[in-house]
């Protein structure tokens, strides 16, 4: 899978700059007092953390991250061992391991993830760069930079008369500040502060200039249409529980939906920048997503689908009400949806039938495409659902379309078994070790031949030997066409119960 | 049965080319530990020229005058298969005797198992869980060093070692590589199972104990029906059946124990005259006749000539899950003997839906308990054809005697019952067990039971039960009957209960 470059500038990376910052007012060299040692962070950094490299690692070892002395990255996990770190190169975008001592301490900031988003940040740009930016002068036009001399430190940049002034925003105690007099959580809460009330600085703050050319994720959606409006949307009753939060029902413009809440912070802004890409996705056989609300984190608002996941319905209706053709066309339908992610080299990572919903008029859509990636930030390894993962994708973390395929006859196997939960009564160890040895399940009671023998295809060890959806969708449909479908397109769900051999009075 | 055979067959197949091998051993060294020396059989064995050689598993003495008797053991030729239950027989241990023995017969077809198969080895026990095998170990008959051989749970075509040394059941996976030999360790390889019991027999060689005895067969299967004869017929001779001890009464009758042809042990119900009509039970009868399942209690014949009519059935000596439970209060049955309770009920309901029959007054009075913790499901399909006053059984002020408390809601309201009406009724039958058979809805009337489900009040989670096992519950009373799960589904749920691995639950995105 190509890897699609992420829309956020996450304080994209700056070549050095080395001219001379400008004049500055005599009146306000007090700003420029040189800062006391720093109070030093915990050296475990929490996922979100940004920090900054102190050495190099120009040749790196499979799977560590190569940086240069001065690069800022994001840490995403700590791993098993204390010393090393999962983290994100901001300027090359790669993730990777890199030790504890190559980062810097004491610089460290517990970034909100909104501040890319922010239209006066500009990331790393000179002082020169904010000069030319804050023109033509006007009181109170201002940005936010990250400086280009000294990595890691911001810079309130204002302009006042026909002056471009530089604040130095200075780390104390873990807090903003600028006096040293008024303290702050964040660079937001410092510019929400001087935007009320100039305090130390020269002027009020009262307009920022946008960053040009630089799009944030909730840019482009608002400009596309997706940011909803929070007052629109009517939050109703619990339908179900996902990993980041509960998924509600409720309404929207009077159009029924679902609505997902993600409340974690971090998860919530790659879940942003994945829902970017989720606008752009619409298939018949994928759940529709609707827009999003940027409000306590997220809200993920898609369409509501009524008959809920394919495990319960199918656990719940039974043979009696679920024919074999039936079962065929829930497996063609969320085939068809793999092949539309496969076509636009979209990997799901988390295909189930507990993540298919059922609509009314029983087409299978696949849902949670595009948020297992973001999902997986946030987690370790051991959350992983091992049952469904490809054995690829367990050991070394290579997902892509084969390791879907993988859970796609995972799901099969679900389908055909009535909403078995698959290799019964092994435990996930035992699981890991039976497939490494190459065993596969057997096939479900009433399980057609040729489903099996797909089962297997799609559970090959090697990756590469695996059908893509197309083949299977291919397969499938002649599976359909042997059986004889009844309704093509789908059908109703049989109202009451089956037959009973003996009848009521 | 056929299908059965032909995959025994097919299974089988790798097996007996070793066995021939072992057969044309030159020099046979004699072991007193060997169950199956291998020239015996063949110089007994006349021409094979007519019909199918088999063992017994169990001893069966004759029910009727064409009956063949046989003990767990002798071997038998099977001359006539075309009935499912019963076939025709011919013993092949008793040429010797004299001419009063009976020499020939009808057996039940599932007491015995082809010759030389791994069936027919006492200490093959088939597909039993790893809870089953030590069940069995730990009847007291057993003593150290009992073992059996299964088919393993989770790898078809695997099998485990299970061994009783001294009170504890140890369990070891029987390897296999992959030219077909077994082993435990690489060191010590065989060709056959056989060869495998015969060498730990003479030794321990690493294993708990060395194998004495294999585990007793003591669950003895069910024949199909009272005998040969009233396999195909419904209706049978008062006259052969004697009441020999009430075990009961109930609503529309009572339950004897009895006998039937002055051999067989049978559960008898008498029902009060008036309380059917006839020609209605008689065609309820057929269809109940003709459903077979491990746990479900077998209806063998039915009286219907004269009153009082009589139902006759399989006799399970334990009487009713309902009392069984209210004797032991708690002290000797626990979770996991009240969940394998749930789920060999499921199992009987499972196939029931199957078969797209409903049972329609699910509940522990109506499931039997019999020897070794079998339990079995009753009188499916009578409530039907019971004339009932709906008034006096739904709106009754007294509590005894209101099914009102196990029916589903839609059913009381619309008199039409379902697959999903009794689900509900077992979800309600999943309280009484893990209460000890106390009554639901304890101090309400069946007109408050009918009021509270109408807003969605459900019996609360009792003081010692799991959430895990409320949850089931819960599901089987969904207000809306086809969200309530399968009976397949409740089944593998409740087969599943201690095995769920909780690192990862298959968290349901959507609960509606």
């Amino acid at each position: 899978m190509a890897r699609r470059s992420s829309r956020v500038s996450w304080l994209a990376f700056e070549g050095w700059e080395s001219r001379d910052l400008p004049r500055v007012s005599p009146r306000l060299f007090g700003a420029w007092h040189p800062a006391p040692a720093a109070a030093r962070m915990p050296t475990r950094w929490a996922p979100g953390t940004q920090c900054m490299t102190k050495c190099e690692n120009s040749r790196p070892k499979p799977g560590e991250l190569a940086f240069r002395k001065g690069d800022m990255v994001t840490i995403l996990e700590a791993c098993e061992d204390k010393s090393w770190y999962r983290a994100k190169h901001h300027g090359s975008g790669q993730e990777g391991l890199l030790a504890a001592a190559a980062l810097r301490h004491g610089e460290a900031l517990s970034t909100d993830p909104k501040l890319s988003l922010m239209p006066w940040f500009h990331g790393k740009i000179s002082g020169q760069e904010a000069i030319q930016q804050l023109q033509p002068p006007e009181d109170g036009l201002f940005l936010v930079r990250e400086s280009a001399r000294h990595p890691g430190d911001y810079v309130l940049c204002v302009s006042f008369g026909r002056d471009v002034i530089h604040y130095r925003v200075l780390h104390r105690d873990g807090h903003l500040t600028i006096d040293e007099a008024v303290c702050f959580c964040n660079l937001m809460d410092m510019v929400e502060h001087y935007t009320k009330d100039k305090g130390a600085i020269c002027t009020k703050l009262v307009k920022p200039r946008r960053k040009q050319g630089a799009k944030s994720a909730e840019e482009e959606l608002a400009k596309a249409g997706w940011l909803l409006d929070l007052q629109h949307l009517t939050l109703g009753a619990q339908i179900g529980e996902g990993e980041f939060g509960a998924v509600l029902q409720g309404e929207y413009l009077g159009q029924k939906v679902a609505v997902k809440n993600i409340k974690c912070d971090v998860t919530a802004q790659a879940f942003l920048d994945e829902t970017a890409v989720m606008t752009k996705l619409q298939h018949r056989n994928l759940v529709r997503l609707l827009g999003v609300i940027l409000h306590h984190g997220l809200y993920i608002v898609m369409e509501h689908v009524s008959k809920g996941n394919l495990v319960n319905f199918l656990r719940t209706r039974g043979r009696a009400l679920v024919s074999t053709s039936q079962l065929l066309q829930f497996a063609l339908h969320v085939a068809e949806g793999m092949e539309y992610l496969e076509s636009k080299k979209l990997v799901h990572r988390d295909l189930a039938a507990r993540n298919i919903l059922v609509s009314e008029d029983l087409v299978a859509k696949v849902s949670d495409f595009g948020l297992a990636k973001a999902e997986r930030k946030g987690l370790d390894s051991s959350r992983l659902p091992v049952k469904w993962t490809a054995p690829e994708a367990l050991k070394n973390g290579r997902f892509s379309s084969k390791s879907d395929v993988w859970s796609f006859g995972v799901l099969l196997w679900e389908v055909f078994s009535y909403g078995r939960a698959p290799y019964p009564k092994m435990s996930l160890k035992e699981v890991s070790e039976a497939v490494e040895k190459g065993y596969r399940m057997e096939p479900p009671d009433g399980c057609p031949g040729s489903v099996h023998t797909l089962m297997g295809s799609c559970w090959e060890a090697e990756p590469a030997r695996r059908p893509p959806f197309r083949k299977i969708v291919e397969k499938l449909g002649r599976e359909l066409r042997s059986v004889g479908v009844s309704a093509p397109a789908g059908g109703q769900e049989a109202e009451g119960s089956a037959p009973t051999r003996s009848q009521d009075p | 049965m056929g299908s059965v055979c032909v995959r025994l067959w097919a299974y089988l197949q790798p097996f007996l080319p070793c066995w021939s091998q072992e057969a044309d051993k030159s020099v046979v060294i004699e072991n007193p530990g060997a169950f199956c020396p291998p020239e015996a059989p063949r110089s007994q064995e006349p021409e094979r020229s007519h019909g199918q050689y088999f063992v017994a598993l169990f001893d069966y003495q004759a029910r009727t005058a064409e009956d063949l008797s046989f003990r767990a053991g002798d071997k038998l030729q099977v001359l006539d298969t075309s009935h499912e239950g019963w076939w025709l027989a011919r013993h092949l241990e008793k040429k010797g005797t004299g001419l009063g023995q009976q020499l020939q017969g009808y057996i039940p077809s599932n007491y015995v198992a082809e010759d030389r198969s791994l069936q027919a080895e006492p200490w093959f026990f088939g597909a039993i869980k790893r809870a089953d095998a030590e069940k069995q170990l730990l009847y007291s008959e057993n003593q150290t060093g009992a073992f059996l051989i299964r088919e393993s749970e989770s790898q078809k075509g695997d099998f485990s070692l299970s061994v009783l040394d001294e009170g504890v059941v140890k369990h070891y996976r029987i390897r296999r590589l992959d030219e077909g030999g077994f082993f435990l360790t690489r060191r010590k390889v065989f060709s056959t199972l056989n060869e495998f019991v015969n060498y730990y027999t003479t030794t321990s060689d690493g294993l708990c104990v060395k194998l004495e005895k294999p585990c007793l067969k003591i669950q003895v299967p069910t024949p199909f029906d009272l005998s040969y004869k009233t396999a195909d017929q419904w209706e049978i001779d008062r006259n052969s059946i004697q009441l020999l001890k009430r075990l009961g009464s109930g609503q529309f009758g009572e339950v004897w124990e009895g006998l039937w042809n002055n051999t067989t042990p049978v559960a008898v119900k008498t029902l009060k005259p008036g309380s059917m009509d006839p020609n209605d039970f008689l065609r309820e009868a057929q269809i109940m006749k003709s459903l077979r399942h491990p746990k479900l209690i077998q209806l063998y014949a039915v009286c219907t000539l004269e009153d009082p009519i009589y139902i006759i059935t399989e006799l399970m000596r334990h009487g009713s899950l309902q009392e069984y439970l209210q004797n032991d209060g708690g002290s000797k049955i626990h979770l996991i003997q009240q969940v394998d309770m749930a789920a060999q009920v499921a199992s009987g309901m499972a196939y029931l839906e199957s078969q797209n029959y409903i049972h329609r007054d699910l509940a522990a009075r109506n499931v039997l308990v019999g020897e070794h913790n079998i339990y079995k499901v009753a009188d499916f399909g009578l409530a039907r054809v019971f004339k009932v006053d709906n008034e006096d059984i739904y709106e009754s002020k007294h509590e005894i005697k209101l099914p009102v408390k196990w029916t589903a809601p839609e059913a009381i309201r619309t008199n039409k019952f379902s697959i999903k009406s009794d689900v509900w009724s077992f979800g309600i039958l999943l309280y009484e067990i893990i209460t000890y058979g106390k009554m639901p809805y304890s101090g309400m009337t069946g007109a408050q039971v009918i009021q509270m489900l109408s807003q969605n009040y459900r019996l609360p989670q009792p003081s010692n039960c799991p959430q895990q096992f409320y949850s089931i519950m819960l599901e089987c009373w969904n207000v809306e009957p086809k969200q309530r799960p399968t009976f397949e589904t409740l089944h593998w749920k409740l087969e599943d209960y201690f095995e769920t691995d909780c690192s990862y639950s298959d968290t349901n995105n959507f609960i509606n």
